[in-house]
Parts: C-alpha cells; structure tokens; sequence
C-alpha cells in the first residue's frame, strides 16, 4: 500500500544517472553523532586563510549567450579554480581527530561541497539543503558553471572528475530550486550553460540539464487539483455522518499528503529568517489548510443547535482523529484536536464519554519539556507521515536567532566572514528528519464526494463568532467589562 | 544582576513554579529575548529540542522562583494553535516590535485572546516594546506604547536582545513580580503544579538572581 517515490535524492543518485561515474552510498545515521558531540569550541584553524571578501559582481547576461567566456585571469585567489579547498576549510577537532565541517569563507564551502576527494556525502548534503542561508541560488549556480567550464577544459582525470562532480550538483540544485528562485536570471543563467555545452558537443549533459530546467518550469501548481472538484452540486446536501469516519481521515490525509509534498526545505529556511509569503508559497498553502480545518471543525459543533447534536458531532471527530492518528497523519490530527480543545468548545459541559475518549489525545499537545509527547510521538511514527509542521518552524527559529551567522573572528584568528557552518548543520538536522518522511507518499485516490463536501473548509464561522455562540450556550465568568 | 555564589535551596519541590509565556505577532524578535534571557545556558551553540532547555531558577526579591518559559516563535502563522498556548500559562510577555506597527496593533488583539481564554477581566501581562535598538527604524514612539499599556491597565518595558542587550531579564524578572501580586485562582496555582516535571534537578545550571 506504500508507494516509495524518488523525492529528493542524495548526490549520489546524480552521480549514478551520469555516465562514467559508480554510485556510492550516504549514512546520514552519522549527523545524530555530529551533533550530539557538545565540544563545539574545539576548531582547527585553516591551514591558509582566506577573507571571503566580496567579489565585483558580474552582471547576469541580458540574453542567452553561450560565448559569454570565461572572465580573464583572476586578479586574486580564485578558489573556484582550485581542485581542493580543505586548506581553507575550519574543520571541528576532537582529540586530535579532524570532525566534519564546522566553517570558512563561502567559495571554499562551495569548492568543499563538489570536490571528488576528502569531501563527505554527509556535508554535501547539508549544503545543498542549507545553502540558501548564505548564497542565493542564482549566485551558486553562476559560480559552478564557472567552475565547471574551468575543470571541463583540463585534461587530467581529477579536474574531469571534479567537473563530473561539479555538474552533477548543478543538476541537483535545478531539480529542487523553487518556483520563487525561477526568475529570468536564474533561467538565463542555465539556458546559457545548456548552449555553452551543445556548443562544446556534450550532448548528454546539456541534454540532461535542460530537461530538468523544462520539468521545474512546467510544474506549476494549482490548489484547486487537491481542494477541488468538477461534481454537479448534489441535489441533497451531504453531512458529516453520510461517510465513515476511516474515510472522511483517508481523504483528508490526501489533501494533507499532497499540500505537504509541494513543500521545498528552502521555504521552511526562509520563513525562520524573513516571514515572506510570496519566497514560501506552499507552505503557506499548508498552514492555512491546517487553520481551515481546524476552525470547520470548530463550526461543525458549535453551530448545532442541541447539546445531544454538538456530542454527536464531537464524537465523530474523535473517531476521524484516532484514524488520523493510525495513519500518521498528525497534521491533521493536530488541527482537529486543538479544534476540540480550543476554549469556545472545551469551556462547555460534556459527557464523561466524550472526556474518557479524549483522554489520551490531549497529552499529545502538551507543550513542557520541549513539546516531549508529540516528538516521541513522531519518532515512533511508521511513514508514511505528515508532520505538524509548527514545531519544525519554531525549532528552524530558535536555531537561526540562537547561533551566529559567522564564526566570531576572534575564534578564527581574525578572519571575517567565515560561514559558520555548525548552524547549517543544525538546521540540516531538523530538515532531514522530515525531509526522510518526504520519500514515502500514501496510496490514497480522491474521493470526489467528500472533497466536494468539504467544499475547501470555507464554511466557516470566525473565531469571533465561535465565542459569541460559546457565550450564548454558556454565558461566560467574567463579570465586569468585556474588552472590546 | 546576576550572582554566581548564590545557588537555589537544594530542595526545589517547594519553590513557586511559574509557567510564562511569550506571545507577540511574527517576526516581533521573541526568541532573541527568550535565548539572550536563557542565554548563560549555551554560548554559540542552540538547540531547541532540549527538554528542560527554558526552565530556569531565579531569585527574584530575595525569593527563589522556578521560571518555565514557553516561547513558541516561528508558529505564529498556525493560529488555530494559539490558544492552545496561552491556556497553560500563569503571565504573559506581550511583545511588538517598535519598527513593525502591524504587530503593535496585533498585541493589543492578543491581549483581548488572553482574557477572553482565561476567562478574566485582567491578567498577569507585561507590554514588550522590543528592538529599541533599531532607532532610525522606529515607528512606535515610547509615548504611544506607554498609552496602550495605560488604556489596557499593562505594565510596560522597552527592551532589546541586541548586544549589549536592554531590561531583558529584568522584563522576565518584573512579568515574575507581576504574576506574585495578580491574585491566583487556587486550583490553576495547583495544576501547574502538578504539571512540574520533577525528575530534574538542576542545580549546576539555570540560576540567576537579583536582589
């Protein structure tokens, strides 16, 4: 019943679709150890430094341009042109052991993340999903094209290797570059490179490339394909008890599955910095199903007109909840729950039947010791998964306003601008764990009928209103001035 | 302000329990505050899943006080989530930010939520005006967040996370004072109680204190 898709693959799935290249394997069971490792003061210094001190800019070619060469001889270190950057990467240091990446100026990540030799699928992986909190996309993938021309020219097995490296990452940041990034310099940039590599006769790759490019741009999404139908209007409206509980969950994990899927770790990265609607379309799409949701449920109770029909009601959802549950569907298991547990709803009387089911729910959204029950929760959850993705934004959150963008120069010997990449590794951490839950999809087929009865969760009373009825099933305590 | 030779009593299970939360609009800097409150607890290195990473012993007037802090940034967007929130707390840190008008309108909407949950006419909360530091930025004058808090009936403080950082333990310190002299209802008083997670005792880290 579980369909394995190929979402988000590691480098080296790029490295395998490539010729000339074996495939290699990633252990990311290595980042939990990473980070458990709490000596986070130990660095080893470069070996060379090197500022990251702002390079003139080149401008973006206005049109498609594939003899745009190479700009001349580098006036100054250029460490895209370098096999190797490990001299100028900090490494962490453990008991005379060399750890992963702990920082360095931003060329010399770049470099790290598409050397053959020394590098790690680990780190390469934690670029490629963080990269975004230092380099634009644009700027990343305008300096690998450089790199790449550069090495593609030699005629030595490693700069062959390091080009063939170098492609295969440009190729992986194409695949998962959003809909935001896409703009006209971005396509230029790439169109450029595909003509660039025609001209040069590599048909294969240039051929690979533009395929890619084609695929992100066509993939445009319309929410109307998941909340939506083409049904007549049924001639006797539909109620919440004319479908099974099981079914009603199924249908409404299948919205949630397919909203979440369209979700780019980029976009969660630039909400913990910038609360940018337009840079985080699909997330936006996913938190406002989740707030629909939450407040139709509020709807269905409250505006039943007899306490008997509010139970009835109530009751139901528990049912659709447990199923929620069952599937790992904590989305919108969340939201149905903190509709039952919201104030308007829980401040009414009700049966000691309805209480006893809710008994082992409302532990889940204890928010002590870190929100402790819902993570064991979901670290017991069987994918397929949906996640609340609350948690995940508040964690992202704390780890970009608690930890330094750069390394402090007086921890490197002065030096400026050194990437402080131990909070990329952090914010890998949280991303990769639901990242994981993102390869696996439910085998769920729409239910045109009862997507058609949620009618997209528009109706709805709102927040206000739910209190008003609340207040005139039960008048409320407060006795002196209401607040306006 | 702080004292390293004082540590708190070694039995803590008698010490007031006191569970604070910080609400305010995105983007407001309420986890700046919380990690530079916290801060004495980790130097460059943040991370959010630790359990008992908020919870912090504090001597505050010559008394000792267990503050739990909920600071659930980043999920402000998640709005059906709120309540959910404040429900479990005892004060309140209502935080806007004085470049961002929209959240000085968004705080006093919050506040109306916190009665409205709680059920009161008024309730232990401290009116935040934070990222004082950004002068040329400021949309928010000290005049007009001082009237806000006089029309709600708030204390109000200005603060800043910024190094060197502005009252930020003393506005964790004065929503304390603020929570010990609003009359508790007794049944909330034990069921925060009983919600204390017990099995930690903490006495190497998380103290701070101010006579």
């Amino acid at each position: 019943m579980i369909v394995m898709e190929q979402f988000d693959n590691p480098v080296a799935y790029y490295l395998q679709i490539l010729p000339g290249t074996s495939s290699t394997t990633i252990d990311l069971d290595n980042l939990s150890d990473l980070l458990n490792q709490t000596d986070f003061n130990c660095l080893r210094p470069p070996n060379k430094f090197l500022e990251d001190t702002p390079h003139i800019v080149e401008l973006p070619p206005k049109a498609i341009d594939w003899q745009r060469e190479l700009s001349s001889v580098p006036s100054e270190k250029d460490l895209l042109l370098e096999h190797d950057a490990v001299d100028y990467v900090i490494f962490r240091e453990k008991e005379g052991k060399v750890l992963e990446v702990r920082g360095g100026p931003k060329d010399a990540l770049v470099v790290y993340a598409t050397q053959s030799t020394h590098s790690s699928l680990l780190y390469q992986e934690a670029f490629l999903i963080t990269f975004r909190t230092f380099i634009s996309a644009l700027e990343l993938v305008n300096k690998l094209i450089k790199r790449y021309l550069y090495m593609s020219f030699a005629n030595d097995a490693q700069s062959e290797s390091i080009a063939r490296h170098t492609f295969s990452v440009i190729v992986r940041i194409i695949d998962e570059v959003t809909q935001y990034e896409l703009d006209f310099d971005l396509i230029t940039s790439v169109t450029s490179f595909v003509y660039r590599l025609i001209h040069d006769g590599n048909f294969t790759y240039s051929r690979i490339l533009r395929t890619r490019l084609l695929d992100r741009l066509k993939d445009s999404f319309d929410i109307n394909t998941v909340l939506g139908t083409n049904l007549c209007k049924p001639k006797k409206p539909h109620d919440l008890f004319d479908f099974k509980s099981a079914e009603i969950a199924c249908q409404l994990t299948f919205i949630d599955s397919q909203l979440y899927h369209r979700i780019e770790s980029a976009e969660l990265l630039w909400w913990s910095q910038e609360q940018n609607e337009k840079k985080s379309k699909n997330l936006v799409n996913f938190t406002e199903q989740f707030n629909n949701l939450s407040f139709w449920v509020r709807t269905l109770i409250i505006t039943q007109s007899t306490q008997k029909e509010r139970e009835r009601h109530m009751m139901k959802f528990v049912k659709i909840m447990k199923h929620l549950r069952e599937m790992c569907n904590f989305n919108s298991y969340l939201a149905i729950l903190s509709a039952i547990m919201s104030t308007p709803l829980a401040r009414l009387e009700w049966s000691k039947n309805i209480k006893d089911a809710l008994k082992e729910h409302t532990a889940v959204m204890d928010t002590a010791q870190s929100y402790k029950n819902y993570r064991a929760l979901l670290q017991t959850a069987k994918p397929p998964c949906v996640p609340y993705i609350g948690i995940i934004l508040q964690d992202l959150t704390f780890v970009h306003a608690g930890n330094p963008d750069t390394i402090p120069t007086d921890r490197c010997h002065g030096a400026k601008n050194m990437i402080n990449f131990l909070k990329r590794w952090n914010q890998f951490a949280i991303l990769d764990s639901i990242r994981k839950l993102k390869k696996w999809n439910y085998d769920i087929k729409k239910n045109d009928i009862v997507v058609q009865y949620f009618n997209g969760f528009k109706d709805r009373v709102d927040e206000e209103r739910t209190w008003q009825l609340s207040h005139q099933i039960k008048p409320s305590n407060r006795k002196s001035k209401m607040q306006s | 302000m702080s004292n390293g030779g004082k540590r708190p009593p070694e039995d803590d299970s008698k010490l007031p329990y006191y569970k604070l939360v910080v609400i305010g609009d995105g983007g407001v800097g309420k986890s700046s505050l919380t990690i530079q409150f916290f801060q004495k607890q980790f130097v460059d290195y943040y991370d959010p899943t630790i359990e008992d990473q908020y919870i912090q012993h504090c001597e505050i007037d010559g008394n000792w006080v267990i503050m739990d802090v909920l600071d659930t940034a980043g999920q402000e967007e998640f709005s059906a989530m709120r309540e959910q929130y404040i429900r479990g707390g005892r004060g309140f840190l209502l935080v806007f930010s004085v470049t961002e008008r929209k959240s000085f309108e968004e705080a006093h909407k919050l506040y109306n939520q916190v009665l409205r949950v709680k059920d009161k006419a008024e309730y232990p909360v401290l009116l935040v005006a934070n990222k004082v530091d950004l002068i040329n930025q400021r949309v928010v004058s000290e005049e007009e967040g001082r009237e806000l808090a006089a029309q709600l009936k708030l204390m109000y403080i200005e603060t800043s996370a910024k190094e060197p950082p502005v009252n930020v333990d003393a506005a964790f310190h004065e929503l304390v004072r603020i929570v010990r002299s609003f009359p508790s209802d007794e049944g909330e008083h034990e069921a925060s109680m009983a919600s204390v997670p017990r099995d930690k005792k903490r006495k190497d880290k998380g103290k701070c204190s101010i006579s």
